[in-house]
């Protein structure tokens, strides 16, 4: 289990990561999702200790990570803004990480290879984004992590290249029971694949919680009514959002949606009402709604 | 533990990796050495020399130069540092096997360089001696190089930290120089030259650290240990840096605070230092102002350029006030305790022997099977300077006394008739030496008191006998043969000097006329002290009085004069075997018997 608690850094006077505490389980994919700017990168990079916290601590399976330690020698860190070293190709950079990985298998190698149709002889940096993303991702599938990092891995990917690496992705957290903590702004397909969500804001995880309990708590509901709708305060649930499109009402909310579906009956005639699928960009608009962003009214 | 961790375990096969990409430098390497070294030498018909071997010295320096430059550009994009230091293999480790890749590099570039310089043929110097110091050089460059990486965000600001790190004990030098000189301005009898040669030749032994002490004195064993020191301060540097780097600020200029506060104070102290050239004749007062504006302005523009902002921060005001505070006191402190050395006199009786004079270049020999050589007075022993063909060494008592009269009465006042500046060594019974530097002001109310004290040391024995052996040592001419003389007449009408009168020429008579002629002057001379001061080889003191005169106005003239040249048949330089006295009216006694000869 990769534990962080309490984490904090700043650069120079800017507090960037505030009391950060994450909790991210052994065979779980954790999505690390947040608005931009908000520290998702800082805090990876604090996680491979590319930089050191200025208080906070890191443990994997108890054990405090350092850039000394052992166990930090298991995790691979997949950066956004990809690098290679002048005239590498896959295989020199292959040769190059078998020295520094002691788990690095040629076997998985070749197969990664193999199934994303890359050239390994071809020179890195002239290959396209897409292609750089593929090479680097084998290169971390083929060095047997125990906590892969991964940081806008899929950005700039078609839907067919995505897919085949959500496919070897979640086989691998399966098969090895790795930890997965992946950046992303493709909330749709971080909903289809993660098993916990961890919600940064201004520098703070303002929610972390699995994925099925964030969905639990977080209901949505459409229903259309005679006459005009006031929200409804009530202390069996919570309205979080409520939006007309035409004469239907689009409301969030957390709490019990069977009394609030019996409030509307007792206060309106009720036309319609349907309980919608609650995804991870309702989830996260919501969540980063409440802590006021993306709340402005844009001026006419 | 925390050292063993240091190297990674994958360290030999890493830094095959490192050398395996190095190949492209390997060849145009070699190709640039071939051409200049080899190809070159042997089109232009020259022949290989120790020139083209300096030469692929230099061209290696840049080569080693750029390519740590180029591994080290790691720590300072925010790409590759996350590529490398994401990898299972800590700061250090990576650090260490960079150092060690460049290292092997360097050593394949000076291994074929020694083996083209075993092809040399005809050589004027040791070719080895090319390597003595610059094998050294390349690998504290590359540890260097690797700190200031460390403490750098930028590839261009690491590439000008790195010579100024590698310059830094020469830049302290400087700076602790300008604060001699400022000592020598707070305290009367101080020389920055005497504190400065002091210092390097007993403190801080820059020719040991930059390895040419071993070119100059020759190799020995201690040239290890002064490099392996080097290295490991130089790596227990690395190690601290490293630990303590905040990656987070690369692309920064300075990505360390306290060496950006360090380096800013360092640089901004050498600007005024290096105008100091420029206001080298500004009094105490004129210097520190000149300083403290200067610094500051320096100091001001070095913070715009790391911070990249015209506003300081508090730190960097905090700094500079502190500096300048550090600055006052060290005038104030300085003052104070050089006060309690300016009025120190010996006693004579502690003292073996005194030299006074303006020469501070001894050129003498320390044993009598020793080679002649040049030194400053600071350098020289006593044995050195009594074998010095250009020293007078007092060692009577009543002289030495009297020396140190004309001493007191030089600290009580430094007025003079002109400007003029002189030495006063006095070496100690028990080995001691005590030097003493004044410089004298020309004032026009000078009271003449250092007359008087400098013509009662003047006209003892003692003095005489030493000054001007040729005139008042009546064993002077024992054993030699008769002088070989020739005269040569100065004046308006130029005549020339009968051969008969040359052939009449009475040394004896000669020397009784001087010696009465000097009596006179050595007891009415106001200008005495310069004649003191002067080196025993030089009779000029009748210069005033002779040959040309310079007026502004009018042209030069020539006034009435005797210009005698007297030769020995002896080869030492201990016996003055040649000198020459220009004899004018104010010499009446001389210059009447050499014109008695004439008639």
């Amino acid at each position: 289990m990769l534990q962080i608690s309490l984490l904090n850094k700043s650069f120079r006077k800017f507090h960037v990561l505030k009391d950060i505490n994450v909790n991210a389980e052994a065979g779980q994919i954790y999505g690390l999702v947040g608005s931009n700017g908000c520290g998702k990168t800082t805090l990876l990079k604090h996680i491979i200790q590319v930089f050191r916290q200025d208080s906070g601590e890191i443990h994997y399976n108890n054990n405090l990570i350092t850039e000394k330690s052992e166990e930090i020698k298991d995790f691979y860190y997949v950066q956004d803004d990809l690098f290679f070293p002048q005239n590498s190709t896959l295989k020199s950079l292959y040769d190059f990480e078998k020295l520094l990985y002691t788990d690095m298998s040629l076997e998985k190698f070749n197969r990664l290879v193999k199934y994303f149709k890359i050239d390994i002889n071809k020179k890195l940096n002239s290959m396209s984004k897409g292609q750089k993303r593929q090479a680097a991702f084998v290169l971390a599938m083929a060095a047997n992590p125990k906590v892969l990092l991964l940081d806008e891995i899929v950005d700039g990917l078609d839907a067919v290249i995505r897919r085949k690496f959500w496919n070897v992705l979640i086989k691998e957290v399966i098969e090895n029971n790795i930890t997965v903590i992946i950046s992303s702004h493709a909330l749709k397909e971080l909903d289809n694949i993660c098993d916990k969500v961890g919600i940064m804001h201004e520098g703070t995880i303002i929610k972390e919680e699995e994925m099925e309990s964030l969905k639990e708590n977080l209901k949505r509901v459409q229903f259309a009514i005679e006459g005009e709708y006031e929200d409804i305060i009530d202390e069996s649930f919570t309205l979080l959002k409520s939006i007309k499109v035409g004469s239907v009402y689009f409301v969030t909310l957390r709490g019990d949606v069977d009394a609030f579906r019996k409030s509307l009956e007792d206060r309106y005639k009720l036309l319609i009402f349907d309980e919608l699928a609650v995804n991870l960009e309702e989830i996260f608009i919501t969540e980063l709604g409440g802590a006021g962003y993306g709340m402005e009214e844009l001026d006419s | 533990m925390e050292w063993k961790n240091s190297i990674h375990k994958n360290t030999g096969r890493l830094v095959i990796n490192g050398l395996k990409e190095k190949r492209s430098w390997f060849l145009v390497s070699f190709l640039i050495l071939f051409i200049t070294v080899i190809i070159i030498p042997i089109i232009t018909g020259s022949r290989i020399q120790e020139g083209h071997i300096a030469v692929g010295m230099v061209e290696v320096f840049f080569l080693v130069f750029i390519n740590c430059m180029i591994d080290f550009s790691y720590m300072h994009d925010g790409r590759k540092l996350a590529y490398s230091i994401s990898k299972p293999i800590t700061d250090l480790q990576k650090i260490n096997v960079t150092i060690i890749t460049n290292v092997v590099f360097t050593t394949v570039l000076v291994t074929v360089l020694f083996v083209i310089s075993r092809f040399i043929t005809t050589s004027y110097m040791d070719i080895n001696e090319v390597f003595i110091f610059t094998v050294p050089w390349l690998i504290t460059g590359i540890f260097t190089a690797a700190i200031s990486g460390i403490l750098t965000g930028n590839s261009i600001s690491g590439s000008l930290a790195t010579i100024i790190n590698f310059t830094l004990p020469l830049s302290f030098l400087a700076i602790i120089n300008y604060f001699f000189r400022i000592v020598e301005d707070i305290a009367i009898g101080f020389n920055s030259s005497i504190l400065f040669n002091t210092f390097i030749e007993n403190y801080y032994r820059i020719d040991k650290l930059y390895f040419v002490k071993y070119v100059e004195d020759g190799f020995d064993f201690t040239y290890f240990i002064v490099l392996a020191t080097v290295l490991v301060i130089l790596y227990g540097l690395i190690y601290v840096l490293a630990k303590r780097r905040k990656h987070e600020r690369s692309g920064e200029l300075v990505v360390s605070d306290g060496y950006k506060s360090f380096i800013s104070i360092i640089i901004a102290s050498l600007v005024p230092i290096a105008f100091s050239s420029i206001f080298y004749n500004v009094g105490f007062s004129g210097r520190i102002i000149t300083f403290v504006i200067l610094f500051a302005l320096a100091y001001y523009l070095i913070n715009a350029v790391l911070e990249k902002s015209f506003r300081l921060n508090r730190l960097t005001i905090k700094l500079f006030a502190g500096f300048m505070v550090f600055f006052a006191l060290f005038i104030i402190i300085a003052d104070f305790a050089t006060n309690q050395f300016e009025g120190r006199l010996p006693v004579a009786s502690e003292i073996s022997s005194v030299y006074i004079g303006s020469n501070t270049w001894i050129y003498s020999q320390e044993t009598d099977e020793s080679e002649f050589e040049g030194r400053q007075i600071y350098s020289a022993t006593e044995e050195f300077m009594k074998k010095a063909d250009n020293v007078i060494l007092y060692e009577d008592q009543q002289t030495i006394q009297a020396i140190i009269d004309v001493h007191r009465e030089v600290i009580r006042n430094q007025d003079y008739y002109y400007n003029m500046s002189f030495v006063i060594a006095y070496y100690y019974n028990n080995g001691d030496v005590l030097y003493r530097y004044y410089n004298l002001l020309e004032k026009s109310d000078y009271d003449g008191q250092k007359d008087v004290f400098v013509k009662e040391l003047m006209n003892k024995d003692d003095f005489k006998l030493k000054r001007m052996p040729f005139v008042y040592d009546d064993g002077y001419l024992t054993g030699l043969v008769k002088p070989s003389i020739t005269i040569h007449y100065e004046g308006k009408d130029v005549k020339s000097i009968p051969q008969s009168a040359i052939g009449e020429f009475d040394v004896e008579i000669f020397r009784a006329n001087l010696k009465k002629d000097f009596d006179k002057y050595l007891m009415e001379s106001d200008k005495s002290l310069n004649f003191l001061i002067q080196s025993p080889n030089d009779y000029y003191f009748m210069e005033p009085y002779g040959r040309y005169k310079v007026d502004t106005t009018e042209p030069y003239i020539v006034e009435e004069a005797y210009y005698v040249e007297i030769s020995f048949n002896e080869e030492s330089m201990k016996s003055k075997n040649y000198f020459s006295l220009r004899v004018t009216k104010a010499f009446p006694e001389t210059f009447e018997y050499i014109a008695s000869l004439m008639d």
